[in-house]
């Protein structure tokens, strides 16, 4: 066998698996993708129909289905109050806390350490955790009862603070914000090399220059992303907020009160404004896609 | 209500719809309770598990088979019938699934223990024991068919109305029937209401020394920020009878729950009001130092109150009178229909009424079993004054319609929200 007749074996190989060949990869890739369709399907495509099916049939009707947000009105405008309030906490701290994990040398196990805590603590919430600061800063909590009668200042004496109100939401809430931020965050801020901190110095950058021309700009899509997605965790929470405050005016409870309970009958309300919750996560998704996009195309160039 | 918020971490889309409906998360908390719940199937566990608490059902152990055969029992039913149906139950699946039976509420606990004493072999699960009524007629829907499909439901009124609307009740007339008040069933036999409760307020008087006695005192300027009701009186039971007997305190009556809500709009007003729900954790770690609930809750709450080394006072409050039952009835169509037949003669037998009145609960049956001379001094030791309970009158169906009505449209606006 001649090196040409090899060659052409090869040739020949290639001819003949040419036709499969150039067809599988219009099927292949979907194939993989399967399994995650089949998932999307099950458990956002489905439980989405049923939801939006339920806000318009036997009570419900597209007239309902906007009176149902003219009605509450006001627990859009708690939750978006406290969503955005929270996430907007929790860019700055999270950021701040990031860097600084990223960044310190010293302790060399700190940075292990804030990301396994962040790990956990941004899967904390829910009922567990509003009763933890019950008991630290609830009328009889610990720190409470430390503030009263170590300083002589009494929380609840003050117009500003209780656990049970907006502030005391809020405050709650960064205990999960915070640290979901910072696992957000950590890797782009990883991503900021000392070289351009070095570089941009070398040119006569002051600290200012750096943030401002550099470091935001490469870590600003992460802090939107971060922002929305921390809007999305707040809109959401519910059992954390209702544990805190059962009068709640926030859409999640207002739609516990239609779809639980022991008093009112069951209608299409909770399943109309769960219905534009969506809507309203949607929105804020879409927005985060849009930004990204502008903002890491600007960072391409 | 127990569920974790935060589902969200990586698929941020995937969280909008889990949240959006929050529906979702109780599911996920009923099918955590579920999957617990199978667990005391295992004979053993049950009877273990039990038995280290309420040992004090074993008292009327002795008075039942007397008193069951007294002259009062109506003819649709002996002790020959209840053998019959323990049989019929043995046979078919020998067990009873209940749903959101608290161990706690009106002493559950010792009612289901004494049911397992009373027919060995017969197991009594409680799925969920914290759901809401709507949660109960949820799962007869969602669970329809299966083997774990609530058996017996315990549900509020309201909810009650609802059921027989939707043909979930399976008429059901129980052996002692004659000797259960009109206004504690249904005509048609779909539900009894083996017990009943008055609102009472209990004060955990190591924080609050000076423990309220009526609805009035609750205004004065010493309870601030310590006053909680047991949930939003929008979907809360119990929050709705504490509005409802505020109300009748403050000039209302059953056709008009409004001086009710005027009377917490001002508790919030002058800030004595606190939006904390009344349940284990908030009342052992003090954060509800006064609460407003059902008298039945209270005997299981002061022990648990007690033993976090707190002092409690419970008070009826005499210028608020309002009683109040939850409906048991028989599932149609449920897996075992003979084993539930069972449990809602237990509840309505002596051992139930007396479990009930262990934990503060005024009986369905109370006339017949101080007649026979089944009720000691001691029993009576939780239940309200007499000339408390003897105030009560139910509300009509009607009549609840309407104060609800009249709660969704002004408490948001009165009180939740002002």
């Amino acid at each position: 066998m001649t090196v040409t007749d090899i060659a052409t074996t090869i040739d020949g190989d290639r001819a003949a698996s040419a036709v499969p060949v150039a067809r599988r990869p219009a099927l292949r890739p979907w194939a993989g993708l399967l399994p995650f369709g089949a998932f999307l399907f099950l458990f956002l495509l489905l439980p989405t129909y049923g939801i939006v099916e339920k806000a318009f049939t036997g009570d419900g009707s597209p007239e309902t289905f906007f009176q149902t947000f003219q009605d509450e009105r006001k627990a859009f405008v708690g939750s978006v109050k406290v969503s955005l309030v929270t996430a907007a906490l929790g860019v700055v701290f999270g950021t701040a806390i990031a860097y600084a994990a990223a960044t310190a040398t010293r302790p060399r196990w700190l940075r292990s350490v804030v990301s396994a805590f962040s790990g956990v603590a941004a899967n904390m919430g829910g009922v567990v955790l509003a009763f933890l600061f019950f008991t630290l800063l609830g009328r009889q909590g610990l720190g409470t009862k430390i503030v009263r009668e170590g300083l002589g200042y009494d929380l609840y004496k003050t117009d500003w603070f209780d656990i049970t109100s907006f502030w005391g939401w809020v405050t709650v809430y960064m205990y999960f914000q915070i640290p979901l931020m910072v696992l957000i965050t950590l890797p782009a801020v990883d991503g900021l090399r000392p070289a351009w901190r070095e570089a941009s110095a070398n040119l006569g950058g002051t600290t200012w220059t750096y943030w401002r021309r550099v470091g935001l700009p490469v870590l600003a899509p992460s802090m939107l992303g971060g922002f929305l997605l921390m809007f999305a965790n707040a809109f959401s929470a519910y059992a954390t907020v209702y544990a805190l405050n059962n009068q709640a005016n926030v859409v999640p409870v207002k739609i516990s009160f239609g779809l639980s309970g022991d008093v009112g009958v069951r209608s299409s309300t909770p399943y109309a404004l769960a219905t534009w919750m969506i809507i309203v996560i949607a929105l804020a998704m879409g927005g985060y896609l849009l930004l990204r996009k502008r903002a890491e195309r600007w960072h391409a160039s | 209500m127990r569920h974790v918020n935060k589902t969200i971490a990586g698929l941020a889309v995937l969280s909008l719809v889990l949240a959006a409906c929050g529906d979702d998360d109780d599911d996920d908390a009923a099918t955590t309770a579920t999957t617990e719940a199978p667990a005391t199937e295992a004979p053993g566990t049950t009877a273990a598990a039990a038995t280290t608490a309420a040992p004090a059902t074993e008292a009327p152990e002795t008075v039942p088979a007397e008193v069951t055969e007294a002259p009062g029992t109506t003819a649709a039913g002996g002790g020959g019938d209840l053998d019959a149906l323990y049989q019929a139950c043995l046979d078919n699946g020998a067990q009873v699934n209940l749903i959101a039976l608290p161990d706690e509420w009106a002493n559950y606990k010792g009612i289901l223990e004494s049911f397992r004493e009373k027919y060995p072999g017969v197991e009594n699960p409680v799925q969920n024991p914290n759901a809401s009524s709507q949660e109960e007629l949820d799962a007869i829907v969602n669970l329809s068919g299966q083997p774990d499909m609530p058996d017996a439901i315990d549900v509020s009124p309201a909810k009650a109305q609802e059921a027989i609307a939707q043909g979930f009740f399976e008429p059901y007339v129980t052996s002692v029937d004659a000797e259960i008040p009109d206004n504690l069933k249904d005509p048609d036999g779909h539900w009894v209401a083996a017990y009943y409760g008055i609102i009472a307020i209990g004060t955990n008087t190591t924080i609050v020394p000076n423990a309220p006695q009526t609805f009035a005192d609750l205004r004065k300027p010493e309870y601030e920020g310590v006053v909680a009701l047991n949930g939003d009186p929008r979907t809360s039971g119990s929050a709705f009878a504490g509005v409802m007997a505020a109300s009748i305190a403050n000039g209302g009556s059953p056709d008009d729950i409004m001086p009710g809500i005027e009377f917490f709009a001002e508790l919030k007003e002058i800030g004595n009001l606190i939006p904390t729900s009344v349940d284990q954790a908030t009342v052992i770690s003090g954060e509800t130092p006064i609460a407003i609930d059902w008298s039945y809750n209270w005997p299981g709450l002061r022990g648990q109150i007690e033993d976090a080394g707190y002092t409690v006072e419970i008070h009826f409050p005499s210028d608020g009178v309002y009683g109040g039952y939850y409906s048991q009835g028989v599932v149609a169509d449920s897996p075992h229909p003979d084993c539930a037949k069972l449990w809602i003669e237990h509840i309505v037998s002596n051992e139930g009424a007396l479990g009930y009145l262990e934990g503060g609960a005024m009986p369905a049956r109370f006339a017949a079993l101080e007649e026979a001379g089944a009720i000691d001094e001691a029993s009576l030791a939780e239940l309200p004054p007499a000339d408390l309970l003897s105030q009560v009158s139910f509300l009509t169906d009607e009549q609840v319609a309407a104060a609800t009505a009249v709660l969704e449209e002004n408490w948001g606006p009165m009180v939740a929200d002002a």
